[in-house]
């Protein structure tokens, strides 16, 4: 314990070392860039890690074709402006084949399985990683909350939560057969209120939509889904007017915004550390029991 | 301790950001160690609502959960078990991480398994901390497991060593 460096500079060192770690041991590592805020972070962080060398490693977006038009914009713009090696995949026969945007929570399931499991298994095939780091956190969710910074994966990215390797100080354990693969997490531990902090701190840019502004919307008990996705909207229904935000971004389908006013990051923090439910519960597709254990056996991030 | 725990009120603290944003804060690792069903995963779970840090909605799924076990209120201890495997059997398999934050400090907790079976995950949990808690159980004393943990914590180098004594409700202390 150190009373000279505050916690954020733990942490922040705690990841640099993680990220440093994957580059040297792994022949073909990736770093999966969903461009939301935990993303943002990461690739602060990666740039830190290199510094003044450019990211030794590509960042991968698996799309789904169903992110906010503000993500795209936010994506490219920061893949010109930045220099570093931005590689796309899309499940294009999946998308193909959505099922009808009539029940959301069906497309979101299907999306969840098809365009996101399956599309990323099927990225990483293509391009043989043996490791692809990824910004999920202990703190999201209960069965995050349970695994390793270097998290094995069977050969078809399956996660066995029973069969989990020791993982000792700072030592991770990158040893793996052909075929098989780690997925890091530099951010494991991490909570929301130190991104936002760090966010703050670091002068990240992140995408608009996590600030309050005014916004179409259809209210779907509670959850206050986006009217740019026209698909969502019922026969008749008009999109209402309303101050909100967004306190985690993925598909337009199963993302939600809050009500809130917040436009600064000093409005969102307090709002962070206020919020008496967690952020994943505008998430569509996390609900149910057990829902992200399982999508982790599949080989989901 | 007793085991159901009220909700937690979350006042709207006004000047939380900044709060946040002026402070240095430090960081503390720890982790809970000792025999199984000395309450490791309780007293964490304790601690974790006491600092509201759970959120409602995961208090609810727990509530949830307990009752379709055919228990009542909230099992503290499902908080941290956050695998099926665990909450279907009601032991801790793998070390869950927690985090929490008071105005000074902020904590990160390794919460291990207590069966031998498991040892390697205590390892794994325990190997970053620099405050290891210790828990008996009143009823049963210092067991086998318990000194095996506490071997492990001083093998590991953690500096700081806490032995927390609970159930003493069941042993009618006063």
């Amino acid at each position: 314990m150190s009373n000279t460096i505050t916690h954020l500079q733990q942490l922040e060192a705690e990841s640099v070392h993680i990220i440093r770690e994957v580059a040297a041991c792994f022949e073909n590592p990736v770093m999966l860039w969903s461009v939301g805020k935990d993303s943002s972070v990461l690739l602060r962080l990666a740039e830190k890690a290199f510094h003044p060398g450019p990211i030794p490693f590509p960042l991968l977006h698996v799309d789904t074709g169903l992110k906010f038009p503000e993500m795209y914009e936010f994506r490219e713009r920061v893949a010109r402006e930045r220099g570093f090696r931005l590689i796309v995949e899309k499940n294009e026969a999946g998308i193909a084949r959505l099922p009808d945007f009539s029940n959301p929570a069906r497309v979101c399931s299907y999306c969840s399985r098809t365009l996101k499991t399956e599309g990323l298994l099927a990225a990483l095939a293509k391009h043989a990683f043996d490791a692809a780091i990824g910004g999920a956190r202990r703190e999201e969710e209960r069965s995050r909350a349970k695994e390793r910074v270097f998290s094995f994966r069977d050969e078809f990215g399956a996660w066995d939560p029973k069969r989990q390797r020791p993982e000792l100080w700072n030592l991770y354990n990158s040893r793996i057969h052909e075929g098989e693969s780690i997925r890091v997490f530099p951010l494991s531990n991490w909570t929301e209120a130190d991104i936002w902090q760090y966010i703050r701190q670091e002068k990240i840019e992140i995408v608009p939509l996590y600030f309050a502004a005014e916004r179409e919307v259809v209210d779907r008990g509670g959850i206050l889904l986006s009217a740019q996705e026209t698909r969502l909207l019922r026969p008749g229904e008009k999109p209402q007017k309303i101050v909100c935000r967004f306190r985690t971004l993925g598909c337009m389908t199963c993302t939600g915004a809050i009500r809130s006013t917040a436009t600064t990051l000093e409005e969102i923090v307090a709002e962070a550390l206020t919020a008496t439910r967690s952020e994943r519960e505008t998430r569509l597709v996390d609900q149910g029991a057990d829902s992200m254990e399982d999508k982790k056996k599949d080989g989901y991030f | 301790m007793p085991s159901n725990a009220a909700r937690p009120p979350r006042d709207a603290a006004p000047n939380a950001a900044q709060a946040v944003f002026g402070r240095k804060i430090e960081l503390l690792r720890m982790a809970t160690a000792g025999s199984v069903d000395d309450g490791k995963s309780t007293l964490l779970g304790r601690l974790l609502v006491d600092t509201k840090a759970v959120f409602e909605d995961q208090l609810e799924h727990v509530e949830d959960v307990n009752r379709r076990r055919g228990g009542e209120g909230v099992d503290l201890a499902l908080i941290t078990d956050g695998l099926r495997a665990e909450r279907e059997q009601g032991i801790t398999i793998d070390v869950a991480y927690r985090y929490f934050s008071t105005p000074r400090r902020s904590f990160i907790v390794a919460d291990t398994p207590g069966h031998i079976q498991y040892t390697r995950n205590m390892v794994t949990g325990a190997s970053t901390a620099e405050v290891a808690i210790i828990l008996v159980d009143a009823r049963n004393g210092i067991l086998t497991q318990t000194k095996r943990h506490a071997f492990i914590s001083a093998l590991l180098g953690i500096p700081h060593l806490v032995i927390a004594v609970n159930k003493m409700d069941l042993v009618d202390y006063s």
